[in-house]
């Protein structure tokens, strides 16, 4: 048992380890993108412009349902008025990053994790070494920095549609005028708040572009290898989320 | 071509996961030959290829390249060496979002100091050396096997390397195209004079190929001569061999 105990606490420490370093090399190495930042674009269209679909269509659910759920809670206690500022805060200070995270890790952080799984267990990544390239750079780089980069602007963008869910369901199902809803968020949502979450989502971005890679460059034993890689990485990305996400508020509200 | 070691492998130990693969294997390739490796599947052929050129660390021993200990140098060391050096993966490991052209040419962009138009050039006449001009904008998807081997030699040329490692070059290919590729590996040797290590269980190619050949067994090498020699020998390992391949 301690045995089994020690052998996952050194497992956790060199995969945080790991994740870190490669964090931290993503950052450095940004400056040799310059020479080719068509590799960059490339996925930021891939893990951001290609996310925006799904993105706005879940957080205009996740809108509808805080709304709805809400609404009639507060509507008891006859301050249904507030739904837009309960519906505003959530989805901008949690919901809005911690939602389009978990979206960008089961869609780009699995693709992420298949695509450089698949590249290991076909010796590209051993080609790319053989000619000096270094696969970090080369692979891992653009996809962690459009992570980092994407995330931010798609949780701005989920902040925004989340509340027009909730704005449609306040309007229909609870009776509450567009103009007291979005009197009500505007009043109690602030530039501040907005940036919190943004922090949050860049935070999320460079952990969901570095465990993703890790596990996918790791990948070994074919094609069953890729998929358990694929697995780990969004089961990983998804743990890492929550509970960096718990570390982040505590951070922000003791700066508040 | 010269006598003098390209390739030297002193006592060379290679372990994964607790199983011995190399056992203590020696032996040297000279300037400008072709030195085949020859043995059954799963013996340790590509294995030895990848710690030649440092993709694999060896549990101990030396491996030497020129001047230069490969088994000691660091990632950036090995990165200065490999410029010279290249290696024919046995399924291409060509990258399957770049076209032929850009696989072809990602080495020179990558570590070369060549301008643009330079690499193009170089690469289309690379790709019309393997007999691929034309097909410079298809994807590897849209290659036969034989093709992609064909745009991974290109690739591999186009750095002008001194020395080529290629794993099972022709494994997967009809006897035509087998052919084809043997031809252009002593066409590189006649044309070149660059240094060429073949392994291959593919005993016709071996003696199309070889300068020497070398018969690697349980993790070390049991016999190295000419293919004369190699079809002349009594040792048991060779018989075995060529007897089951050839019956």
């Amino acid at each position: 048992m301690l045995t089994a105990v020690g052998r996952f606490t050194l497992g956790m420490c060199a995969q945080t380890g790991g994740i870190l370093k490669l964090s931290g090399e993503s950052i450095l190495l940004l400056a040799r993108l310059r020479r080719n930042p068509k590799r960059l674009l490339d996925q930021i269209a891939f893990v951001g412009a290609d996310t925006v679909p799904i993105t706005i269509v879940l957080s205009f659910f996740v809108g509808m349902v805080l709304a709805l759920q809400s609404g009639y809670l507060l509507a008891r206690y006859g301050i249904e008025g507030k739904v837009g500022a309960l519906v505003g805060l959530s989805i901008v200070k949690e919901l809005g990053p911690v939602i389009t995270a978990i979206i960008l890790a089961a869609r780009a952080g699995a693709s992420m994790a298949t695509s450089l799984g698949t590249m290991v267990v076909t010796e590209e990544v051993d080609a790319l070494r053989s000619f000096g390239i270094n696969p970090i750079e080369f692979l891992a780089v653009p996809r962690v920095l459009a992570c980092l980069i994407s995330l931010p602007f798609l949780v701005v963008l989920a902040d925004a549609v989340g509340m027009c869910g909730g704005a449609v369901i306040s309007k229909s199902y609870i009776g509450l005028s567009y103009q007291t809803y979005w009197d009500s968020v505007f009043s109690n949502v602030d530039l501040k708040e907005i940036l919190n979450g943004v922090v949050k989502g860049a935070v999320f971005g460079l952990l969901i572009g570095a465990i993703s890679c890790r596990a996918g460059l790791a990948s070994t034993g074919g094609a069953e290898g890729v998929g358990l890689a694929t697995t780990r990485a969004v089961v990983a990305s998804l743990i890492a989320i929550l509970i960096f996400d718990y570390f982040i508020t505590r951070f922000l509200i003791y700066f508040d | 071509m010269s006598s003098k070691p390209f390739v030297r492998v002193e006592d060379l130990h290679v372990a994964f996961g607790g199983k011995q693969i190399l056992n203590g294997l020696n032996m040297e390739v000279h300037t400008g030959e072709i030195f085949v490796i020859i043995g059954p599947s799963g013996v340790g052929k590509s294995v030895l290829l990848k710690n030649l050129i440092g993709l694999l660390k060896p549990s101990s021993g030396r491996i030497f390249l020129g001047d230069a200990e490969v088994s000691s140098l660091t990632e950036t060391a090995l990165n200065l060496l490999r410029e010279n050096v290249g290696m024919v993966f046995q399924g291409s490991a060509l990258l399957n979002s770049l076209s032929v052209l850009d696989n072809v040419a990602l080495p020179l962009r990558e570590r070369h100091a060549l301008a643009e138009d330079d690499i193009l050039r170089r690469c289309m006449d690379k790709l019309a050396l393997v007999g691929l001009q034309g097909s410079e904008h298809l994807l590897p998807a849209q290659l036969s096997g034989g093709m992609k081997k064909r745009v991974s030699i290109a690739r591999v040329l186009a750095i002008e390397p001194r020395l080529i490692l290629y794993d099972e070059p022709t494994v997967g290919l009809d006897p035509i195209l087998a052919e084809d590729v043997d031809g252009l590996i002593l066409r590189l040797k006649h044309d070149v004079g660059v240094t060429s290590l073949v392994v291959t269980h593919d005993l016709d190619s071996a003696f199309a190929l070889g300068d020497r050949i070398a018969m690697l067994h349980a993790g070390r090498i049991h016999f190295i001569g000419t293919p004369d020699e190699f079809r002349r020998s009594d040792n048991p390992v060779v018989r075995r061999f060529t007897q089951r391949v050839h019956r």
